[in-house]
């Protein structure tokens, strides 16, 4: 099977939280977004956005090779 | 009656006179506080055509009955006159103390009208007003002249006060206190100077009276222990609204260069991390755990308080990537009481005429020095530029001409405040429809629209603008509590009618803040706009700037996106429509009845002709 790379991008608070700002996983076979992210407990995810090549996702779609995920805060504006 | 103290205090300026009226529970809840007394006073009381700057405007100050009460973000208050800038219905929210004080002053509100001979400030002292000559502080700056207040009257009290912005009747003058706590976007700081009312400081030594003190006590006890036990708050203390600085740059909706773009090449350089190393201390609201103004020391070494705003529109939008030098813009601003978001978008207006020839020795794109300089010309309205943009962005367009209009960034006359909206039409919306011109304060529904469905133009999107406006813009600008611990950090609304409970002893249930108060606030606020529109009025008002639908960005993933006028129409008319609306955007006969409005819809009725 073909191995690709997925590009994981958290920004701002979801950045600290991962503890990185940009990360590529080689992906064997499609994957279900939540076993490639390791959150704390404490972390409210359903207060996070997660975007697969800009569309709305979620820790149970599925991630293919050459994927890119955004990950960001529910921010409420200024 | 617990809770409220229910009185208002009303001084007459002209005569000198001032008197405390009684309000009784039907009043206070019908109306709850703040925005909800605000409207139904200046609906009442203002006749269609009252000149925002003469004498007969009134200057609404209003609390709700949590201000000045320990809890979560509550030392807030209202202020509220017909707008100069926008000849509608103007208000603005500001945290400090003064909210704190004169709720401890016995009084929920101050109603001011009439004009002063000569310079005054109005001390208020639990529950008498007296007027004082401002000789000395008249013509300062709204820093120096809280200090010297606090000076004379001792440094608890609390202070609202004008800069020179005000007192020159800038359009979009704010109300400043506490060196960076700003409210009232649409001119109440100019609506103040036509007074010549420079301040007001408020003392208080009574209690609050409440139903159940020790029951209230827990319950704020647990409501601060709820946020700091959230997940977010520990980042939040570190960047509060900064961190939205990445966030939309990330998200293309960082206003850039007058809007022209939602993302900007030096981001990084005026974002939350850049806030984290100059960072000096944290101010706020008085009550509050999640203090969300960070003060760092600007380039010529002053403290200036920044928020996300404040920064997006004196650094993307005008092409300034420096902290220390947009802090030192931002903090002008302050002293001189003048809104930033505003400023910010007279700037970038200016730049971008000066660059299409429609204004001579203009002013380019990130110049800092000649930003400092124009904006100290705002306030006293020097030169031509100067006065020029102290009227807004509307105005200033009519005057320049050429294809100005399209890129003036305001809705109703109220500059946009900092998402640019290209690419979220929620988002263009919530500014086509907010209440006072184009704030951001009553929905912000962008990273909503982002975890969903961003490009879409739903139903779905138009219900979430309304929930929001109910929230944001009905209840809590009622009560005249902070939006952010719900929205930011997740702390649940329930909480608020189990605060008012114990306060009041009054059961006003969450969805009677929702559905019904917030509902008669915006068809009062809308029927306020209308009456004074009249004829003129149409749902043209209702639409955003021509920019976002005709001009592509041009930069950043999103590169060629515009709104779709059509699709926004369809969005418009939904929205009216779930609001009882009609196609013009005045509420029907129907609603205003079913909202136990009758009288407006008669009154209304003299000035345009209501669908049943």
């Amino acid at each position: 099977m073909k191995t690709g790379m997925a590009k994981i991008k958290p920004i701002g608070y979801a950045a600290e939280i991962l503890g990185y700002r940009e990360k590529t996983i080689k992906i064997r076979k499609p994957t279900r977004l939540t076993r490639l992210l390791k959150f704390p407990e404490k972390v409210e995810t359903q207060r996070l956005i997660i975007l697969i090549n800009d569309a709305p996702a979620t820790l149970d779609s599925i991630v293919t090779d050459k994927d890119e995920i955004r990950i960001m805060q529910m921010l409420g504006g200024g | 009656m617990y809770g409220w103290n229910g009185k208002i205090l009303r001084v007459d300026l002209t005569n000198k006179k001032h008197t405390v009226q009684t309000y009784d529970a039907g009043f206070a809840t019908t109306y709850i506080g703040g925005r909800g007394f605000a409207t139904k006073i200046l609906w009442e009381e203002l006749p269609k055509g009252t000149d925002p700057l003469g004498p007969e405007n009134k200057l609404v100050i209003a609390a709700g009955p949590l201000t000045g009460l320990p809890g979560p973000s509550l030392g807030k208050l209202v202020i509220a006159a017909k707008s100069p800038l926008t000849g509608g219905y103007g208000d603005g929210n500001i945290g400090t103390i003064a909210a704190v004080q004169m709720r401890r002053a016995g009084i929920d509100a101050v109603v001011i009208e009439g004009k002063a001979e000569k310079p005054v400030y109005l001390y208020v002292e639990n529950e008498q007003g007296y007027l004082l000559s401002a000789d000395g502080i008249w013509g300062e700056t709204t820093f120096e002249t809280e200090k010297r207040l606090k000076e004379a009257h001792g440094k608890d009290v609390g202070v609202l006060t004008i800069g020179p912005s005000g007192e020159n009747m800038v359009k979009y003058a704010t109300v400043i206190s506490q060196e960076g706590r700003a409210g009232g976007r649409p001119g109440m700081g100019a609506v103040m100077g036509s007074k010549k009312l420079k301040a007001v400081v408020f003392k208080g030594t009574k209690d609050i009276p409440l139903a159940d003190a020790e029951g209230y006590k827990r319950l704020v006890n647990e409501a601060y222990e709820d946020i700091k036990s959230r997940d977010y708050y520990g980042f939040w203390i570190r960047q509060g609204t900064m961190a939205t600085i990445e966030w939309c740059n990330e998200n293309s909706v960082l206003p850039t260069y007058n809007f022209r773009e939602g993302v900007f090449e030096l981001h990084r350089l005026i974002d939350g991390y850049a806030l984290e190393a100059m960072k000096v201390k944290r101010r706020g609201c008085p009550y509050c755990n999640m203090m969300c103004g960070n003060v760092v020391l600007d380039s010529e070494g002053r403290e200036s308080e920044l928020d996300y705003e404040n920064v997006a529109m004196l650094g993307s939008n005008i092409g300034l990537g420096h902290l220390g030098k947009v802090s030192v813009l931002n903090r002008m601003a302050d002293e001189l009481g003048i809104d930033t978001i505003s400023l910010g978008s007279c700037i970038g207006f200016a730049m971008e005429a000066t660059e299409k020839g429609l204004i001579k020795d203009g002013i380019e794109w990130g110049d800092y020095e000649k930003a400092k300089t124009l904006t100290q010309d705002i306030a006293y309205r020097r030169g031509e530029l100067g006065s020029l943009l102290a009227e807004g962005v509307k105005a200033a367009s009519q005057k320049i001409g050429g294809d100005s209009h399209r890129w003036a960034m305001h809705v109703k006359g109220l500059e946009i405040s900092a998402y640019d909206c290209h690419m979220v039409p929620g988002m263009a919306l919530t500014f086509a429809t907010s209440s006072i011109g184009a704030h951001h304060k009553e929905a912000w529904v962008i990273a909503w629209e982002i975890k969903t469905d961003r490009a879409g133009y739903t139903e779905a999107k138009v219900d979430k603008v309304i929930e929001f406006q109910r929230i944001r813009g009905g209840m809590f600008e009622s009560l005249v509590t902070c939006r952010l611990p719900w929205i930011e950090l997740g702390f649940e609304l329930e909480w608020y009618p189990r605060l008012l409970k114990a306060a009041s002893g009054m059961e006003v249930s969450l969805d009677y803040m929702l559905y019904t108060l917030a509902d008669r606030i915006y068809a009062l606020i809308r029927a306020f706009w209308v009456r004074e529109y009249a004829q003129n009025w149409s749902r043209q008002m209702d639409y955003p700037p021509a920019r976002w639908f005709e001009e592509p960005i041009t930069k950043g993933p999103y590169k060629g996106a515009v709104l779709d006028k059509t699709k926004f129409d369809t969005l418009l008319d939904m929205y009216y429509s779930k609001r009882g609306w009609d196609n013009r955007g005045i509420p029907t006969k129907t609603t205003l009845e079913k909202l136990g409005l009758t009288e407006v819809a008669q009154q209304l009725s003299q000035y345009v002709t209501l669908t049943p």
